[in-house]
């Protein structure tokens, strides 16, 4: 079974240097249709003004993963790291039991548009944690390129999420297909960061989100002119 | 639990303070608390900066990514923790203009069953706490205890003086419920 969440029905927010589209409730957009999937709270499209950023504030139990479409992010937190990131670079920041952070554009000419997802931990007040990959984009073309596992699943190219998730990213060609296999009992969020794909038969374009339950396996086809990027968590 | 917001206001120009104020926050957080944390504004413009050429990116990079603590701030926090810089003087332009809104808030009885506690070096901290003793904020003994228990880290000690503020102010908060 596969429900599509589409881009425009998304909320949203506009603060004039920061517009975010959200898949799921967030902040002042409030939808109880609408509040996550799985282990997953938050799926968030960020455009952010060239120089402008989130002042330090905080988190507490929730893995954060940035993923750049566009630009270059700066963070800074309490932890004493200190970092910037870009394209086909994976950011995974697991707030535990606490941590305070800001996060801004680092270009004051160029703007940045991002990904930013929570996935709940296994438990709570876990001890903080950076961890920053970057990959090579070859490494996503026509396949799907695990970003991020649980500790025992993953080696030196992905981070380590406190959670029982996979996280990947796979970028496919006009008619190409790639294919994963869902475990038993396991489900899926698939969201399409660029172009345009489907879902085992479901057409995506940029900004639809499809969350598949009883699927053995997800098939991804890149669709349109360009074909399509697509993140895909393979949930518990 | 009761939710609870602990505010923590600072000045630093350095970034010691701020890693001190970064620490509180951290341990109210720890402490489940919801935090604002917030910088004063400095009272020197650029040329404050130009004053301190060797400081000029962490004081930059402040100036860019705070707000200052507004009056707001003050009535929806519970608690509020001060960083304090160790030259501080009650008479700065940086904080002149904000103990001065404390004092009328105080006045006006906004500040009643908020804690309230400073952190930071001395000789400003000895300077701060005389400057805010007519607030009569709740002032739950915090220092001597923290100070055995996390001697020689500052850092750690901010954490835990964040959590205990945190946890004070709610006890503050289920005892008049």
């Amino acid at each position: 079974m596969i429900d599509i969440r589409k881009s425009e029905e998304r909320g949203g927010a506009d603060r004039g240097w920061v517009k975010g589209l959200f898949t799921f409730s967030f902040a002042d957009y409030n939808d109880p249709e609408h509040t996550g999937f799985r282990s997953l709270r938050v799926m968030n499209e960020d455009r952010i003004s060239p120089g402008k950023g989130f002042g330090p504030h905080a988190h507490r139990d929730m893995e954060i993963i940035s993923y750049i479409l566009q630009g270059h992010l700066v963070h800074r937190d309490s932890m004493g790291e200190r970092h910037t990131m870009g394209p086909n670079e994976i950011q995974l920041m697991s707030a535990g039991n606490g941590i305070v952070h800001s996060e801004f554009n680092a270009s004051e000419t160029e703007p940045l548009h991002m990904m930013q997802i929570w996935i709940e931990p296994r438990c709570e007040d876990l001890p903080p944690s950076y961890q920053q990959i970057a990959f090579s984009p070859e490494e996503k073309r026509g396949r799907l390129r695990l970003l991020a596992g649980p500790e025992a699943s993953v080696g030196e190219g992905a981070a380590v999420i406190n959670q029982d998730a996979r996280v990947f990213v796979g970028e496919v060609a006009t008619g190409e297909c790639v294919r994963h296999v869902l475990g038993p009992g396991r489900y899926a969020w698939v969201q399409v960061v660029r172009g345009e794909s489907s879902v085992n038969g479901r057409v995506l374009g940029a900004g639809d989100g499809a969350a598949c339950g009883s699927e053995e396996e997800l098939s991804v086809v890149g669709r349109g002119p360009e074909g399509g990027e697509v993140l895909v968590f393979d949930l518990h | 639990m009761s939710p609870i917001t602990v505010m923590i206001a600072f000045y630093s120009i350095r970034g010691s303070t701020e890693r001190l104020a970064t620490a509180a926050a951290v341990g109210a957080v720890q402490g489940r608390a919801r935090i604002r944390l917030r910088r004063m504004p400095d009272a020197g413009s650029l040329e404050t900066i130009r004053g301190f050429p060797e400081f000029r990116e962490s004081l930059e990079r402040m100036r860019k990514e705070y707000v200052g603590p507004t009056e707001s701030d003050v009535i929806a926090s519970d608690a509020l923790v001060f960083g304090v810089p160790g030259d501080f003087a009650a008479e700065s332009g940086e904080w002149k203009g904000y103990l001065d809104v404390l004092a009328r808030l105080g006045s006006q009885g906004k500040l009643r069953g908020k804690v309230g506690v400073a952190l930071g070096s001395e000789p400003g901290l000895a300077a701060f706490s005389r400057a805010i003793a007519p607030l009569a904020l709740a002032a739950p003994r915090l220092g001597a205890s923290l100070a055995e228990e996390v001697p020689n880290d500052d850092v750690a000690r901010a954490i835990a003086l964040g959590r205990r503020v945190a946890a004070a102010a709610r006890s503050l908060i289920d005892s008049t419920d």
